[in-house]
């Protein structure tokens, strides 16, 4: 009685199931996908490389190429030695080709232009020499974004009584003709000046007036 | 089902890649791997492809296993996954009385593991893969529900539904 209990009976035959067998392509079939996997090209981890390759490199060149920072409290003009400083707007007009003069004097590597504070830095850079014109800032330079007869800023009728006197400090970037034009009279805010050819406005320049006591 | 003994250094062999130590493996472990998915599945391409995809699963993730002794149950669990992947839109659990009779162990014939199989490739496709994950190879309600992405509860009620299934079943082939 015992033998035709079926829970038995089930657990006895469970272990004498009939097993099935695959047919005979289908280890050639593993062995094409298993060809496939190893055949493919990691592009996945390779991307990721050269992502992370192309990041360093881009952050190298960016430290290395760096942008020649003045010290904007030190008039540039007054530290050349031996070089007549313009009193009229020619100092404006002329500065930038002076500084390509100094720029393409400077061309050696070892060389330390006068007028760079930060010298040890500038000894790696070899600065291009620029072939533009000189900016005349009366003649090409508008104040960006402000009507200053509107605002009482200025009033080209009026009339100084006394002539004054400014010195007057210029710096720019190597990279751009981004300059800033310091004078020692004037507002209180910066006017902003950028170049009144709309069609390439490549440069601004800020001055601060501060009158002359 | 024999159970099936590996040699450690084929293990070893396969481990490291070697094309001819898989083909030992293959030939050693395939009608275990392809018994299981037909069964879970009851389709021979079903079948034949979970069993192209847990062989290349093998042989990518064997090196990751960490005790090369439980080769042969790991490689059932995979097995046993990608059929129940497989066939998930067979696997219908249907709903069932929770407070079930127990099965009448009264039986007043004999059979073999032919009508069994018989029998159980006629089970619904819930039942059949409860019964098989838990009465042939092994795994506890817990496991199987955790598989299957049902309840405890719901694999004991299907398992016992598919053994009255299975008794009704095999009195009728035998009575044919």
């Amino acid at each position: 009685m015992q033998k035709k209990d079926f829970d038995a009976q089930l657990s006895k035959n469970l272990k004498e199931l009939p097993s099935y067998a695959p047919s005979d392509m289908a280890w050639d079939k593993i062995e094409e996908k298993l060809d496939e996997q190893k055949s493919v090209f990691p592009w996945r981890i390779f991307m990721i490389a050269a992502s992370l390759a192309a990041l360093f490199l881009v952050a190298f060149f960016l430290v290395k190429q760096e942008t020649v920072q003045f010290e904007p409290q030190q008039p540039i003009a007054e530290s050349i030695p031996g070089r007549q400083m313009p009193e009229s707007d020619t100092a404006q007009k002329t500065k930038p080709i002076d500084q390509n003069q100094i720029l393409s004097d400077s061309n050696d590597k070892e060389s330390v232009p006068e007028i760079i504070t930060q010298s040890s830095r500038r000894r790696e850079f070899i600065p291009e020499i620029s072939s533009r014109p000189p900016i005349l800032i009366r003649d090409e330079l508008i104040v960006k974004g402000m009507d200053l007869e509107a605002r009482e800023k200025y009033n080209p009728i009026a009339e100084t009584k006394e002539e004054t006197y400014h010195s007057v400090a210029i710096s720019w970037g190597l990279d751009k003709i981004k300059f800033q034009v310091k004078t020692n009279f004037g507002a209180q805010n910066p006017l902003l000046l950028e170049s009144s050819n709309t069609e390439k406005r490549d440069y601004q320049a800020r001055i601060r007036l501060t009158r002359k006591k | 089902m024999n159970q099936i003994q590996l040699d450690s250094e084929l293990i070893e062999r396969v481990i490291s890649q070697e094309r001819k130590a898989q083909f030992q493996l293959f030939e050693l472990t395939k009608r275990m791997v392809y018994s299981l998915a037909f069964r879970m599945l009851n389709d021979e391409e079903l079948a034949h492809d979970v069993l192209q995809d847990t062989y290349v699963e093998v042989f990518q993730q064997i090196r990751n296993l960490k005790h090369p002794e439980a080769l042969i149950s790991w490689m059932k669990t995979i097995a046993a996954r990608k059929s129940i992947k497989a066939g998930k839109r067979q696997f219908e659990f249907d709903q069932l009385d929770q407070h079930h009779d127990p099965v009448d162990n009264q039986f007043d014939s004999w059979f073999d593991g032919e009508l069994l199989d018989q029998a159980i490739r006629a089970l619904p496709p819930g039942a059949r893969a409860v019964f098989m994950l838990t009465a042939v190879e092994g795994y506890s309600h817990k496991e199987a529900a955790n598989l299957l992405g049902i309840s405890d509860s719901t694999s004991k009620s299907q398992l016992n539904y598919a053994k009255k299934l299975l008794k009704t079943r095999i009195q009728t082939l035998l009575r044919a």
